[in-house]
């Protein structure tokens, strides 16, 4: 118990993949100009960190050391594929609006980066839950940067209209360069928090 | 890990790497075949909304069943030189129009009455233009345009204002794109339009 709550407590925030180790940068600033398309991108994360690193953590007496890397892609690449098959045939319209990106789950370094520096060394049940931990950080990160860009760029949440008519959208922040101001100021708010967080401990 | 020495054998990391291959390559092909039919339909359907939207008889939040029932209850399908066109009434039709566009083929479909020489409507199944900017031919800026105008009696069809007897707006910036779509349109329904005044559409 007392092992999940350090390991969740690392994903989220003491180690969260974008704002600590600036994994995933990529994904994170194509798909935030929208709530919705964020949190399916964060629940398909979690499925396949959380699944690769299990399958990873399983086999990892059995695989050779000098090949691992081509058995993670190869272990990732399936549970992409399973997600982009699944939301092909059941959620259709979410699958176009993502477009590329769900294939390119795969090239998302928070999944390698965990396979190889998490699962390769601990039991599959802990690895399991480090990839849940993971994904969570990398969704919320995500979600919190679809906020305001929706918010400022549609006057929208979720797609529901939250602010009136006499919002005048902020384009910037739906196109790229919204992207990297906020995932920016972000990261700057975080770090500052941790510092005194770390100057408070000493 | 690999404390046992045979892991560093090449024959028995080949034989890992084509079973664990093998493992997953049998999952998806398993899965891909469970779901194959509901893609299929989900595409078939979105092909059909397709159709409908270039006669504005989309319905707004359609199931996909009153979409199927609808398309079903309001077209007859016509084979013409291999190509299936969808007749709404003796002179109305929608009909496939695809061409080059300035980086891969565009596909969508025209809806048109031959006798009054009314477009009624355009939408774009697949293209690949640029996002934002020849992208934009899929917004409803560009395809509104196309709601219930009227041609010139003879080619070429549409022309892009300002130009003498233009009818249609280009999308500034993305110049290659919009000669592209007008290029293929013109083609299209000039070719269309011999057959129907051939009496080969009947």
């Amino acid at each position: 118990m007392k092992q999940t709550k350090t390991i969740f407590l690392e994903g989220l925030w003491g180690n969260n993949p974008i704002a600590r180790q600036i994994l995933g940068i990529c994904s994170a600033l194509a798909v935030t100009n929208l709530m919705k398309n964020s949190l399916v991108m964060g629940l398909g994360l979690i499925f396949v960190t959380a699944f690769s690193e299990l399958t990873v953590s399983l086999i990892r007496q059995w695989t050779p050391k000098h090949i691992r890397m081509m058995v993670q892609v190869l272990i990732i690449s399936a549970y992409v594929i399973l997600v982009d098959i699944f939301l092909k045939a059941y959620f259709p319209e979410i699958s176009t609006a993502l477009g590329p990106y769900v294939g390119l789950i795969i090239t998302n370094c928070i999944i390698m980066g965990r396979c190889e520096a998490f699962a390769q060394a601990n039991p599959p049940h802990v690895a399991f839950i480090d990839g849940i931990a993971m994904g969570t950080g990398y969704t919320l990160v995500l979600l919190t940067i679809a906020f305001v860009r929706e918010l400022l760029g549609f006057g929208s949440l979720f797609g529901i209209q939250i602010l009136g008519d006499s919002w005048v959208s902020w384009s910037i922040m739906i196109m790229p360069p919204g992207a990297f101001f906020m995932l920016g100021i972000l990261i700057w708010i975080l770090h500052s928090i941790k510092k005194e967080d770390q100057e408070v401990a000493k | 890990m690999a404390k046992n020495k045979r892991h560093n054998r090449y024959s028995y990391s080949i034989g890992f790497m084509v079973l664990i291959t093998l493992i997953t390559i049998g999952a998806l092909a398993l899965i891909n075949e469970a779901t194959e039919a509901r893609i299929q339909q989900n595409i078939e359907v979105k092909n059909q909304e397709k159709v409908l939207e270039a006669v504005n008889l989309l319905p707004l939040n359609g199931t996909d069943q009153e979409i199927q029932a609808l398309f079903f209850s309001s077209f007859a399908t016509l084979i013409w030189n291999g190509t299936t066109l969808y007749q709404l009434d003796p002179s109305t039709f929608v009909v496939p129009v695809s061409g080059n566009g300035l980086w891969g083929t565009i596909e969508g479909y025209l809806g048109i009455n031959f006798e009054t020489r009314t477009v009624l409507g355009l939408s774009f199944v697949s293209h690949s233009e640029t996002p934002g900017l020849g992208g934009r031919i899929e917004e409803p800026e560009f395809l509104d345009q196309f709601d219930t105008l009227i041609l010139p009696t003879q080619p070429d069809y549409l022309i892009y204002r300002p130009k003498p007897g233009g009818n249609v707006d280009a999308i500034s910036g993305a110049t290659g794109t919009s000669n592209a779509v007008r290029n293929f349109l013109n083609e299209n329904l000039t070719r269309y339009y011999d057959a129907y005044a051939g009496g080969d559409l009947q």
